[in-house]
């Protein structure tokens, strides 16, 4: 009985996996595919055309939140894993904070970042303010991957490297950082992949023009956007909205597919370097 | 003798330590910035609407200053209610075939589809449910789109990511507990009765706990199946509209008391968040405690 | 080993460290309680004794690495030079380049076998690359590595053996000139072959540094140490009960848990 139960689950796990996908990709390859899906912009609200100002619209969001979020992050992820002991009130407060911001909703960063960036500080309705509301939002996952990949570090090397008389920063600059490349690569793709993937946060904060933006300060419409807007708003949207879609998570499965190389061929090998 | 540098070499650590605090500080500052800014758009609320308007009002109806956000938070929660109940079971069984039935290829595999299917965007899983579920539904229970529609979407969405907490609380089990139950010749109903389930118990408490956030969160799936209709369901079939797709649908044109009111919605949905927050973090420290004593 | 050793003199000028009234606690558990000892330069001090008698806590205190320690707490002073090491304007690192430590458990850094030594050289301000390759090789000559990694200068540290790896430790510590080098269980993760060689590389060394080596080996102690300290633990926490040149403790101890320690009758 139980047996018959687990079977069937799992089953029915590849069976949902497979219409997903088979949906998307019968309908959506071929379109996918045509030469000017790429390099035109929509035509007809979406109906027709391509993506190629809505692939830039998304890579320019989610390059300003990865850009901004990064260094933040990597410098947290250092506080708290080297230059904090584990008892810090200091380091309890920036983790309880951590985990508040890891469980708001994204439609809550949505009405922040539309008050805050759009409103507040007058970037209206822009790549910018989309760029900087998913950088507070991919913060945590960020910092919790890097974060573990400092702490993967052995501390045999921390108390070794300290006896030769190097400072903390510079034992991080020297030999910890080195090692803790390949999980922050996979922290990255990981932040990477949320970002794309949002929709929510950024209705209403980088907003939903599909032309090709001027600048940082024009609204741009992403990817996953895109297809809400077709799907919803727009009769007749839908097979553009199936290669829309097919697009976006080819672009998830190989970022999902590179986090997999990296991890295990680069994380076991350490870091030689002569 | 070699020559070292002589400078004081403590400040450099002193000085970068100083910078990362302030580095580190900004999550804190995000979040104070986060309530700060959904209070003071909701700051004069009391004195213009008044609190009990969003609980004892006629209806949602802004334009005409109704405010009851009470049916909102209903289809928030039966929605989330109905997904947590069908994955979480689910996801259990989908962590025991990993664990007592699957082969190691078909474990890695089914591993990896789940992993993949917990990175699919939620307006995907929206989208999909929109062109063939919401049809489906429509065959039988016109018009479809609804609170099965949404449940679906939404258990569809959450169950992978369940699903691979609960193999994790499993995989976290001692070997030899296992083992020792393997060993006493048990059924696999028994071993998962007797040893998995139990000694997984925290893990799966907060894999349901987790999905219920992110259930309750969730935006596009639920917006583009739920029918979108503010009311109290009387059926299953029944469109409904939850907290967060009405922000979604409305925060583009709302202003004054309307936009305000938004805000207070999102402030709900923080709350529910928050307790939601505190109640983990009381079973994770009560669960310490309780491994603690038994050393 | 080889005559590089016997060429230099002992940095230490002959002031001993001073151990005063040190007191070591983890949280609430005391590790060592009034531990007062002059520690002799240019010579091998071994520090024996049962396990949890805080001979390590000790070792550690010395250069500071109780610091790393979450709830450890060090009251007391340590002098060097007649300098308290434990107070709170003493510049550790400065001190840890001066302190070498060798770990119990050999930890070369992922790093190719050369830059494992110049990579805290150039970190210590040896700019020019010719000089670091000099340091490198006289160093790996004094643990009497370089026959035997001379071809392999570029390939990973890890790839060597255990014994390799710990006398590579011990190259990298010496290349930056430590007045004193501290030894954790050197050789208890080694096959005997290889505590062999580090063996005779410290008596090889003890004319050049101050050497304070924690052992559990008492064979050992006899053999390498030129004076020997016995810690013991009385009543929850360690202390010291006998100290002075090796072959006094080992044969004609004064105190009598010593003499039963020593004779292989406790411990």
């Amino acid at each position: 009985m139980l047996g018959f139960i687990s079977w069937t689950a799992s089953l029915a796990t590849f069976f949902i996996l497979g219409i997903l996908l088979f949906d998307m990709v019968s309908d959506g390859f071929r379109i996918m595919m045509s030469v000017d899906f790429f390099t035109n912009g929509p035509e007809k609200a979406g109906r027709a055309g391509g993506i190629a100002p809505i692939l830039v619209s998304t890579m320019l969001v989610v390059g300003i939140a990865i850009a901004v979020s990064i260094p933040i992050g990597l410098a947290t992820a250092l506080l708290l894993s080297e230059f904090t002991r584990r008892d810090s009130q200091f380091a309890f407060f920036v983790r309880k904070s951590l985990d508040i911001l890891a469980g708001v909703p994204s439609i809550v960063f949505g009405l922040f970042g539309n008050a805050f960036f759009c409103v507040y500080l007058g970037m209206g309705f822009s790549i910018l303010s989309g760029g900087l509301t998913l950088a507070c939002m991919v913060l945590p996952i960020l910092i919790r991957t890097t974060e573990e990949s400092f702490r993967a570090v052995p501390n045999e090397f921390r108390h070794g490297i300290a006896a030769l008389g190097f400072t903390k920063t510079a034992s991080v600059f020297h030999l910890l950082m080195p090692m803790a490349i390949p999980g922050l690569v996979v922290g990255t793709i990981l932040g990477v992949g949320r970002a794309t993937a949002e929709t929510a946060a950024l209705i209403f904060t980088s907003g939903y023009v599909d032309r090709m933006p001027e600048s940082v300060l024009d609204s741009g419409r992403t990817l996953s956007v895109h297809i809400y807007d077709l799907a919803m708003n727009i009769p007749g949207g839908d097979r553009m909205a199936y290669a829309t879609s097919l697009c976006l998570v080819l672009i998830l499965l190989s970022m999902s597919f590179l986090t997999n190389i990296i991890a295990k061929s680069v994380l076991q090998r350490g870091i030689y370097t002569s | 003798m070699l020559k070292i540098k002589d400078s004081s070499l403590l400040q450099t650590d002193n000085f970068v330590s100083s910078i990362l605090k302030i580095a580190a500080s900004v999550s804190a500052v995000i979040v104070i910035l986060i309530l700060g800014f959904l209070i003071r758009e909701t700051a004069d609320v009391p004195s213009r609407i008044g609190i009990t308007s969003f609980f004892f009002d006629k209806t949602w109806n802004p334009t005409e200053s109704q405010f009851n956000l009470i049916p909102m938070l209903a289809g928030s929660l039966l929605s989330t209610l109905g997904a947590v109940m069908l994955a979480i079971p689910t996801g259990v069984v989908c962590a025991v075939f990993l664990h007592l039935y699957a082969n190691d290829p078909l474990r890695f595999i089914l591993r990896r589809t789940l992993e993949i299917l917990g990175g699919i965007p939620s307006v995907v899983y929206g989208f999909w449910g929109l062109v063939v579920l919401v049809p489906m539904i429509n065959m039988w229970y016109p018009p479809g789109a609804g609170l099965s529609a949404a449940v679906s979407v939404l258990t569809i969405m959450i169950l992978p990511t369940a699903s691979l907490m609960i193999d994790a609380a499993f995989q976290a089990i001692p070997r030899q507990a296992v083992a020792g139950v393997r060993a006493l010749g048990l059924e696999r109903w028994e071993i998962l009765t007797l040893c998995l389930i139990p000694q997984a118990r925290l893990g799966i408490l907060t894999a349901t706990l987790l999905s219920v956030g992110r259930a309750i969160g969730e935006t596009m799936a639920v917006l583009m199946v739920c029918g979108n209709i503010v009311q109290f369901p009387s059926s299953i079939f029944d469109p409904i509209r939850t907290l967060t797709a009405n922000i979604a649908l409305e925060l583009g044109y709302a202003e004054g008391n309307h936009r305000s009111a938004l805000y207070v919605s999102g402030i709900l949905l923080l709350f529910i968040i928050a307790v939601l927050i505190v109640v983990i973090s009381i079973y994770e420290r009560q669960h310490q405690r309780a491994k603690y004593d038994s050393k | 080993m080889n005559d590089n050793c016997t060429e230099n003199v002992c940095v230490m000028n002959g002031d001993p460290i001073i151990v005063k009234d040190l007191s070591l606690r983890y949280h609430n558990r005391v590790a060592f309680k009034d531990v007062s000892i002059n520690l002799s330069p240019c010579t091998v001090t071994a520090l024996i004794g049962p396990s949890g008698c805080g001979k390590t806590s000790f070792l550690n205190c010395i250069n500071r690495m109780t610091d790393f320690v979450d709830g450890c707490q060090v009251r007391g002073q340590i002098r060097v030079h007649g300098e308290n090491i434990l107070s709170k304007q003493t510049d550790v690192v400065k001190l840890r380049r001066k302190i070498g430590m060798i770990f119990q458990k050999p930890n070369p850094f992922p790093l190719s076998i050369d830059r494992n030594i110049s990579m805290p050289l150039r970190y210590h301000g040896i700019k020019d690359a010719k000089q670091r390759q000099e340091i490198v090789e006289k160093s790996l000559n004094e643990v009497g590595l370089w026959d035997e990694v001379k071809d392999r200068l570029h390939t990973q540290a890890t790839s060597l053996s255990g014994g390799q790896q710990q006398r590579l430790c011990i190259a990298r510590a010496i290349a930056l000139e430590p007045e004193i080098l501290l030894m954790d269980e050197p050789c208890s993760a080694l096959d005997p072959q290889s505590s062999a060689t580090i063996e005779s590389l410290i008596g090889a060394m003890r004319k050049k540094f101050t050497l304070i080596v924690v052992t559990h080996n008492l064979a050992q102690a006899k053999r390498v140490s030129d004076k020997t300290v016995i810690f013991w633990n009385y009543e929850g926490f360690g202390q010291i009960v006998e100290d002075g040149p090796t072959d006094q403790v080992f044969f004609k101890p004064s105190n009598k848990t010593a003499q039963a320690y020593i004779g292989g009758h406790l411990g």
